[in-house]
Order: structure tokens, then C-alpha cells, then sequence
């Protein structure tokens, strides 16, 4: 535990302190820090299993932490969820949003849950589903959303109350290119204006473009974080996560697999 | 390419054992069950043997005999729509990237379902067919026969119906009709079963020409061995090959359900009528009120919740006809304790919300609901309709047997069951998480393993639900037993006001359970849900 003196400036958008949990023998976050600075696009990237979304349920109040703390804007996950959350949107990598609802209402019914005020949320529904180019596809039941437009109305449910900071689990997973391309300006207009953005992927491209700091998560431990250039050096993100995460020779090939 | 798809069934079923002891214990109580079944069936067969035929004339031996045949079919068809048990075999589109021809696939299915275990147990059922005749070679022959043209028509009927279901019919709202319509007879087929022992009796006489008719149907395969034990030779030649006629139909058109699903894949469109504007939900106004607002929208739109309901509307109908056939004072008190039997129901019917919600709760815990805001909104839901029902049917129920006098006391006893029952499952389901179908799959899906806690906690839900409403239930019996109108006006006045508060104070301890053991309460239900 931290003392009082030394809690974590409310102008970071996220701090991470020792921040650990065990599912049985297996280690899956190993005690992390991290500090996401308020106004910076955030990419956390890591091979399958090293416990990105371990870590982010954990911040996001939805795995409650062996140990370890997490603030946003100051205010603690785990002693004060109900305020920290308001601050926060999310997107919950894998969830099934209430599929019998449709598009509209989903959105909706997430900014009634945040006690949004009805007429605001009304106003913001048509803006959201325009954006994430499902104005067509709004009064259809989400069950009978492709993939893609399932991950964009699970995005503009987390926007619709304008978060401070947005904690996105793979969202561009299964979205095309034209809508990617749009949410990817929608979020750089956000961070320009102040918000916080803090992503998780496997596409290193995408990171290294989109991102202004990284972190490089293996085995439930931080190999390296802060702002992108400081991480890559010289190299790509791609050369250098490599670099980082994987020890073996396995690379060698599949002979027979040459025509 | 056959061989390999039977050795794929056995790999399957191994490892879903593999994955779960519950599904071997599962597995292993259902093996001696049937077991059992089969037995008692030979036994039942070389019983009638022993009768000569002039005790019970062939004819007599075969009309059931045909029509049992007949239950198979139909629970061969109805059972995979229902319980959306399908193996991976009965979607050719899971063989799709293989790009196996359907000459090699057609086949290995079929032959597949035959050696799979509910094949092999069918088949051995059918079987009864060879022995019914005593010693009669040719009759036995018929017999195992009609066996194996019977097994194979289940399994293609089957493929061919499911087939039809999952690839064809476009519309969701179409098939959640036909699943949840399926449902009825098997809610019910306690009451037919014995109702048809009834019946039997009754139409003993007939029941040669019932057969007859079923004969020439696909469900009819089982005559053969009766037409030729009677010696009925001719006869039997024209319907073995109306079987074998059946037979090619089915795969026939099991072959076209292949192909359009290898051509259309991907192509075939969900088709849906659209709704205007946000419906209910758009007039909430606050969190409670959203909460409110989407769980009185899925007791109409998530089959899930409408199977419960058709439950409901069973019972009433139960109910009516006791009232309307059985019009004596004994059966009266059926009719009126349904209305109570409902408000039970009722009352548990929310317990497993949050198993229902799925992963999707996971908005309401980003989100930063309150504990207290989500148990009343499922509560009000809940009421919004169900006590309005309640109230009717109790209504009805004393008029339709001519004691309105004892109105209070049942109202009393009503409302306070279906209040209690809603305070326990408020507290229950706050914490304690037991599988239950995830969006989309069929109502009865079943998981793989897990039966146990589902037990566990239903059972104690069940009981807490029964010893919460102990205080209305005492004063309800007092009532009727002594028809003291005094204690009628007690029992109501307990009911309502012991139920009201009850149901406060369930709503106040889940809200805070919730709210203590969110994370956790959250993680028991993506648990429960990768059961399915």
C-alpha cells in the first residue's frame, strides 16, 4: 500500500502500481507499474497470453487485483469503483453486448446506465451510429451485426458519456479499413482535445502509427514502456517487440513448405 | 473418409469427457438409464411372448408396437431443435473448408449417427421388434430389418429437419417460433404420457386402425415385422418399399441441404423486421429505469425469457382445464393452487438473470451501476406484468370454482409467495451464479458440466424461497382450513405487507452483496458462460 503522501498525481490519466493477480499456479500480471499520462494515445501491446486483458480488467473493475492499485485522474479503482468508473469508457474484449437489443438501444441503454440525461443521450445516439456508419443498421438487433459492427457499436457505447479516458481492449479487431480509418481520426480528434487513450493490439503497425507511447507486456511483466520513440530506438516496434518477447529458434521454417 | 468421421464422433465425446468430470458422471447415469430402459422393454416383450396369440392377437401386439416406433421419430426431431444439442455433424457447413464430396460426406454422417451412441441405442430399442413374435424366422428377420431402415430414417429425418432449420429458414424470429412451440409438448409430456395410457385403454379397439394409417408413414417403419408375422406377405412387400422409397427421399434431400449449404455459404441473410426509435428504453430516464425498461423487453424479445413464460401459460392452461373438464370440488383446489404455483415460479424466474445478461454484464459493471438500481429494475420488470397476471388468474381461478368468498385469503397468499420468492432471488442471484443459456442459444441448451452447482443452488434457492413465504403460508391454511373470514383478512394483510418489506429488505442486502462482490460476481459468469 501507498500512504497518502505518496499518491499519484490526479493529473495522470492512469497510474498502475504493483498491480498483480494469480489464477492458481499461474502468474498472469506479475506486480506492474505503469503511468499513462493524461493526453498521451497509449498502445499496450503483447503476445497471446502475456496478460494484457488481465491487466486491463483489473483496471477497468472487472477482475478484482491480487494486489496493487490503479488511479484514474486520481481517483482509486478499488476503494472509490463507482467514481472512477464514471470517467472511464470501455470496451471489453469478447463480450456479447445484450444481442437482442438493437444498435440504438444498446447505445442508449449504456448512457442511461452512466444516468446520462435522457435528452443528451437521445442527441448523442444519432452523432454515434453516424460516425461508426451504422446509420442503416441502428434499428437492427446487434445479434445480427457482422463482427466488425458489433466491436463499433460496443465503441460507441463507451463514448457516449465523453470519458476522460477511454480503455479499449483490441478495438479495431475485425473492423475494416474504411471504419478503422474513422475511428482512428474520431480518437486522435479526442486526444487532441485533452482525452486519454489506452489501446491493446497484436498489429504492431497499427500501434506504432497510431500510438505516441507504448508498453510491451510479456508474461504478466512490463519489458518496456513510455513514449514510442524511447522504446524503439532505431528499429521498428515490430523489430524491437520481436526482439524482446521471443528467446527461441523456433523461427526456422517449414522446409516442406516451399514450393 | 466414413471411417474418419465416425473416429472424429469418438474423438469429440472423449474429450468433452476429457474437459469434465460432470459430463462423464452425466454420461454415465444417462448410459445406465437407458440401459435400464431397454431391459424393461425385452422384458416387456418376451412377456407378451409368453401370452399365446389368442390372449393377445398379433394385431394387438403390433398397433402399440408401430406407434412406439412413431415416439421415436418425433424425439429424434424435436429433441436436437429443443435442447440445440446438435453435434457438430448435423451443420454440413462445419465440413465446409474440408471440401470433402458430399458421395463421401453424405454417407459418413449418416453412418456416423447410426454408431454413435444414441444410434446404437435406438437401434437396439427397435430391436424389441425381432423378439415380439416368439419363434417366427421370418418375422425375426422383418424385425431387425425395420430396425435398421428405422434408425436410418431417424437420423436422416433429423439431419434433414435441423438441416432445414439452421440453413434455410432465414428468419430468426421464425426459428425462435418454432423452438420455443416445440417446447410445449415436451413441458407436457408427463401429462400425455399418461393421458395416452389412458387413452389406450380407452381405444383399445381402434388403436389397429391409428397403426394402420401410421403405417405407410415415415414413422411407420415397425410394421414390417407385424404385417409379416401376421402373414400378410403382399402387404408387406408394398410397404418395405415404400420405406426404402422414404429412405432414398430423405437422402435425396439431405444431399440437396448439403449442397445449397456448400453454395450459399455465407450468402444466406438473416432477414428481420426492423423496430422504430429505442422502444421502452428510450423513455427511461435514469439508470433504474433503463435497467426496468430492458428486462420488460426481454420477457418478449430473448426466447430465454418467453420459454419461461410459455411455462406459465401451461400451467394456467392446466388450470382451465381442470376447471372446465374436471368439474368436481376435489379437483377445485388443483385449479386454485395454480395461481400460487405461478407466483412461486415467478418469483424464481429471476434468479438466474445475470447468467441470462452473460458477458453483457459487463456494461452494467463498467459502467458503475449501483447494486440497488439493478435489483429493482429486474424486480419491477418482473411485477410490471406478472402481478397484474397474478391477480387475474387468482381472480379467475375462485370464480371459475364458485369460492370468491375465499378471495382474501388468496390473494394474501399469492402476493406474498410471488414477493418473498422475488426477495429471495434478489439476494440469491446477486451472488450466486449457476449456468443458464447465453444469448442466443436455445432456452433448454445444456452445459457441459457444471449441472451440479446449477442443482445446488436452484434446490436452496428453491427451499429459501419456500421458508420465506412460511409466514403467509400458515395464516393462509388457518384460513382455509377453518374458513374464518378473519384470518382470511390476516392472511392478505401478511401477505401483502410481511411480502412488500420482505421483498425491501431483499432488494437493499442483494444491492449490497452486488456491490461488495461485483468483480467476482462478473468473473462467475464468464466462468458459467464458457460452459456452453
Amino acid at each position: 500500500m501507498l500512504d497518502n503522501a505518496s499518491l499519484p498525481d490526479p493529473d495522470h490519466a492512469v497510474v498502475i502500481r504493483s498491480l498483480g493477480k494469480q489464477f492458481g499456479e499461474k502468474v498472469a500480471v506479475n506486480g506492474i507499474n505503469l503511468t499513462i499520462p493524461a493526453g498521451s494515445f497509449y498502445g499496450v501491446v503483447g503476445p497471446n497470453g502475456a496478460g494484457k486483458t488481465t491487466a486491463m480488467s483489473m483496471m477497468t473493475g472487472l477482475l478484482r487485483p491480487d494486489h496493487g492499485q490503479v488511479w484514474v485522474h486520481g481517483l482509486n479503482m478499488w476503494e472509490t469503483p463507482i467514481e472512477a468508473k464514471g470517467i472511464l469508457g470501455v470496451l471489453v474484449d469478447g463480450a456479447v453486448a445484450f444481442p437482442r437489443l438493437t444498435g440504438a438501444q444498446l447505445v442508449t441503454y449504456s448512457g442511461l446506465l452512466r444516468g446520462m440525461d435522457a435528452d443528451v443521450v437521445a442527441e448523442r445516439v444519432p452523432d454515434l451510429m453516424r460516425v461508426m456508419d451504422l446509420e442503416e443498421s441502428a434499428n437492427k438487433m446487434v445479434a445480427d451485426y457482422s463482427a466488425g459492427m458489433t466491436k463499433k457499436v460496443s465503441l460507441a457505447a463507451a463514448m457516449i458519456h465523453s470519458p476522460k479516458v477511454l480503455i479499449l481492449d483490441e478495438p479495431f479487431e475485425a473492423v475494416d479499413p474504411v471504419s478503422s480509418a474513422r475511428i482512428r481520426n474520431i480518437l486522435n480528434d479526442y486526444v487532441q482535445s485533452g482525452g486519454t487513450v489506452m489501446i491493446s493490439s497484436h498489429v504492431m503497425d497499427l500501434v506504432e502509427r497510431m500510438c505516441d507511447h507504448v508498453a510491451v507486456i510479456d508474461k504478466g511483466e512490463v519489458l518496456a514502456s513510455g513514449p514510442m520513440a524511447d522504446v524503439t530506438g532505431a528499429q521498428s516496434l515490430e523489430d524491437r517487440f520481436v526482439g524482446m518477447v521471443s528467446s527461441d529458434e523456433s523461427g526456422e521454417g517449414l522446409s516442406w513448405f516451399h514450393t | 473418409m466414413v471411417s474418419h468421421l465416425i473416429r472424429l464422433r469418438y474423438r469429440l465425446m472423449w474429450n468433452g469427457f476429457r474437459r469434465s468430470t460432470g459430463a462423464i458422471i452425466g454420461a454415465i447415469f444417462s448410459t445406465l438409464g437407458y440401459l435400464y430402459l431397454i431391459a424393461m422393454a425385452y422384458f416387456a416383450a418376451i412377456g407378451i411372448v409368453m401370452l399365446s396369440p389368442e390372449n393377445i392377437s398379433y394385431a394387438q401386439r403390433g398397433a402399440p408396437f408401430v406407434l412406439l416406433g412413431a415416439v421415436f421419430v418425433i424425439g429424434w426431431v424435436v429433441g436436437p431443435i429443443v435442447f440445440s444439442s446438435t453435434s457438430p455433424f448435423t451443420d454440413a457447413k462445419n465440413f465446409l473448408t474440408f471440401g470433402i464430396p458430399n458421395k463421401q460426406l453424405v454417407p459418413g454422417v449418416v453412418i456416423g449417427g447410426l454408431i454413435a451412441p444414441t444410434g446404437i441405442g435406438t437401434f437396439t430399442l427397435l430391436l424389441t421388434g425381432a423378439v415380439l413374435w416368439g419363434w417366427n424366422p421370418a418375422a425375426i428377420l422383418a424385425g431387425i430389418i425395420a430396425a435398421v431402415l428405422g434408425t436410418v430414417i431417424c437420423v436422416l429425418l433429423m439431419q434433414v429437419i435441423v438441416g432445414l432449420l439452421t440453413n434455410v429458414v432465414s428468419r430468426r424470429a421464425v426459428r425462435d417460433t418454432i423452438q420455443i412451440v416445440l417446447l410445449v409438448p415436451l413441458m407436457l409430456s408427463g401429462f400425455i404420457f399418461f393421458g395416452a395410457i389412458e387413452t389406450i385403454q380407452e381405444f383399445w379397439g381402434i388403436l389397429p386402425d391409428i397403426a394402420a394409417w401410421v403405417a405407410y408413414t415415415p414413422a411407420g417403419f415397425l410394421a414390417l415385422p407385424v404385417m409379416v408375422a401376421q402373414g400378410q406377405w403382399g402387404m408387406a412387400a408394398v410397404h418395405l418399399v415404400v420405406m426404402l422409397a422414404y429412405v432414398i427421399a430423405l437422402l435425396v434431400a439431405y444431399n440437396a441441404i448439403v449442397n445449397r449449404t456448400t453454395e450459399a455459404a455465407g450468402t444466406v441473410k438473416e432477414r428481420q423486421r426492423e423496430v422504430t426509435g429505442t422502444g421502452l428504453i428510450g423513455r427511461a430516464d435514469t439508470p433504474m429505469k433503463a435497467i426496468w425498461a430492458r428486462s420488460l423487453m426481454f420477457w418478449i424479445k430473448d426466447p430465454r425469457y418467453s420459454a419461461s413464460l410459455l411455462i406459465i401459460v401451461v400451467l394456467i392452461g392446466i388450470g382451465i382445464v381442470q376447471l372446465v373438464v374436471m368439474d368436481n370440488d376435489e379437483m377445485s383446489f388443483i385449479a386454485k393452487i395454480i395461481p400460487i404455483a405461478v407466483a412461486y415460479l415467478l418469483g424464481f424466474s429471476i434468479s438466474a438473470d445475470l447468467s441470462y445478461d452473460s458477458t453483457g454484464f459487463s456494461l452494467h459493471v463498467t459502467t458503475g451501476v449501483r447494486g440497488i438500481d439493478d435489483r429493482l429494475g429486474r424486480v419491477f420488470a418482473l411485477l410490471t406484468w406478472g402481478l397484474p397476471v397474478l391477480l387475474v388468474l387468482i381472480v379467475g381461478m375462485l370464480y371459475g370454482t364458485n369460492t370468491l368468498d375465499e378471495l382474501p385469503t388468496w390473494l394474501g397468499l399469492g402476493i406474498g409467495v410471488l414477493l418473498t420468492g422475488l426477495a429471495v432471488s434478489s439476494v440469491s442471484s446477486a451472488r450466486y451464479i449457476y449456468p443458464a443459456p447465453p444469448p442466443g442459444a436455445s432456452p433448454m441448451a445444456q452445459p457441459e458440466g457444471g449441472m451440479g452447482r446449477t442443482m445446488i443452488v436452484q434446490t436452496l434457492g428453491m427451499l429459501a424461497q419456500m421458508i420465506a413465504a412460511l409466514p403467509v403460508i400458515v395464516p393462509a391454511v388457518i384460513a382455509l382450513i377453518t374458513g374464518s373470514p378473519v384470518w382470511g383478512i390476516v392472511t392478505l394483510m401478511v401477505g401483502v405487507l410481511y411480502g412488500a418489506g420482505l421483498l425491501w429488505a431483499g432488494v437493499k442486502i442483494g444491492g449490497k452483496w452486488y456491490d461488495r462482490a461485483l468483480p467476482e460476481t462478473y468473473q462467475a459468469i464468464v466462468k458459467v458462460s464458457a460452459l456452453y
